[in-house]
């Protein structure tokens, strides 16, 4: 039996890894109505990360991001780094969760206490990483058509509502606040990617992982796309930014006839498949990390613990909705260390020690003379 | 207090089926992660559930990231 991860596995889990919550929150709306320029902008930033990243994978092939780090940076700073990651694992993870249960909170169940949320989710994703990253590869691959349908699905069934006009003045905004904007949306989503690089060791090794990348940011970048313009051309500006689910709300205006509504319902199995996926991801990394950090065996062990931090963590998060909506610019930032700083300086240590380590194949050291002799 | 009653589940769930087969496999360094995470945890998760006003690390984070760029 393979329990390896196949390349359309890893590229799915990619891919609803990055629409984790973007399906619902939207992604970056300082450029206004030019937010799809943004948007592409932010796909031409992220291509020399997503270079670091297949070189970081092909100069170390079936290692994972820890053993990485162990490998070029050796036991104490390997040690350290690994723990920096494992805390973000671990934040990124409870943000995740904390955008499923507020929005189910507020815009479906409201009387239902956070926690309970929390619950079902928590426990399925600990399931799902106990079972084996290669499960996480399998849902992801299964979930992927089902969420690219879902939104080709409200933006075909919207287009009576679009208006055009809403897209125009094109090119209306100046260069500085389109490139923070795609700024924005290069970091978050497509830069906490590295959270995946956790998956490289279970990934098969005969996955070309530079066009697994390729397509999968592909992908996100397209989809990303149609729900940034579905939410323009529905709600304008600044209507987009006057809600905290502008996803939600737009499809909520769908309706064919009278019997024909209440599509927006898809928005929350969006945000149910792909950050579930996220989530799981999250604490996959984190208990691949803590076990790396203390050099144990089983990883599984380590799953459980890396779920209840992230449950508590959210609830300790944000006291209100508002205070979670500013958060995000300083996430942007904040994030900023562990998603461009740190992966370069990992780059230029594994090719630093790649160096050595082809100078000393092609001149190895001087045969010992006595010992020969002996 | 229906939070409160909701992780006491979730609590209950994860001690007989991961907390337990992980003291009987007597795993010192998992045991050395896990039993401080459940109880640090479970005590901040019933405090939440009361109401308690916990540290939040976003205002923490907040106040770095501002004091670093102004």
């Amino acid at each position: 039996m393979n329990h390896k991860i196949t390349a359309k596995q890893i590229e799915a889990t990619l891919f609803m890894f990055w629409m984790g919550s973007i399906v619902v929150i939207g992604a970056s709306s300082q450029a206004k109505q030019d937010s799809w320029i943004a948007i592409l902008l932010a796909g031409i930033l992220f291509l020399p990360l997503m270079f670091l990243y297949i070189r970081l994978s092909t100069l170390y092939p079936g290692k994972n991001l820890y053993e990485i780090l162990f490998a070029v940076f050796g036991k104490i700073f390997g040690r350290v780094i690994t723990l920096i990651y494992v805390l973000y694992s671990i934040h990124l993870g409870a943000l995740v969760l904390n955008v499923f249960s507020t929005f189910i909170h507020v815009l479906n169940m409201p009387e239902t206490p956070e926690p309970a949320i929390l619950f079902f989710i928590i426990l399925l994703a600990v399931w799902t990483v106990k079972s084996g990253p290669e499960n996480i590869g399998r849902i992801s691959k299964y979930t992927f058509p089902i969420l690219v349908a879902s939104i080709l699905v409200t933006f075909v069934l919207s287009i009576k509502d679009m208006d055009l006009g809403y897209l125009k003045p094109i090119m209306n905004t100046d260069m500085k606040t389109l490139l923070s904007s795609a700024l924005s949306v290069c970091i978050l989503p497509l830069g906490e990617i590295i959270i995946c690089l956790s998956f490289l060791s279970a990934v098969d090794n005969q996955v070309k992982m530079s066009k697994v990348y390729f397509q999968g940011m592909i992908w996100t970048l397209a989809i990303i796309l149609i729900v940034n313009i579905r939410n323009i051309l529905i709600l304008g500006f600044p209507s987009v930014t006057m809600f905290y689910f502008p996803s939600y709300e737009a499809v909520s205006i769908i309706s064919i006839g009278e019997f024909f509504s209440r599509i927006e319902v898809l928005i929350g199995v969006n945000l149910m498949l792909a950050g579930f996926i996220k989530v799981a991801v999250c604490v996959y990394s984190a208990s691949l990390g803590l076990t790396k950090l203390l050099n144990a065996e089983d990883q599984k062990l380590f799953v459980v613990p890396c779920g209840l931090m992230m449950v508590t963590l959210s609830g300790m998060l944000y006291e209100n909705t508002i205070e979670w909506m500013e958060s995000i610019k300083i996430y942007e930032i904040y994030a900023i260390p562990f998603l461009v700083l740190l992966p370069v300086v990992i780059l230029i240590g594994a090719e630093i020690r790649a160096r050595k380590n082809r100078t000393k194949t092609k001149n190895p050291p001087a045969p010992n003379k006595e010992a020969e002799g002996s | 207090m229906e939070s409160m009653v909701v992780f006491l589940i979730l609590y209950s769930i994860l001690i007989v089926f991961d907390l337990i087969p992980m003291i009987r496999k007597k795993d010192k360094k998992a045991l050395f992660v896990a039993v401080p995470v459940y109880i640090l945890t479970l005590t901040a998760d019933i405090m939440l559930s009361f109401g308690a006003n916990l540290p939040s690390p976003s205002k923490f984070i907040g106040n770095i990231v501002t004091s670093i760029i102004h």
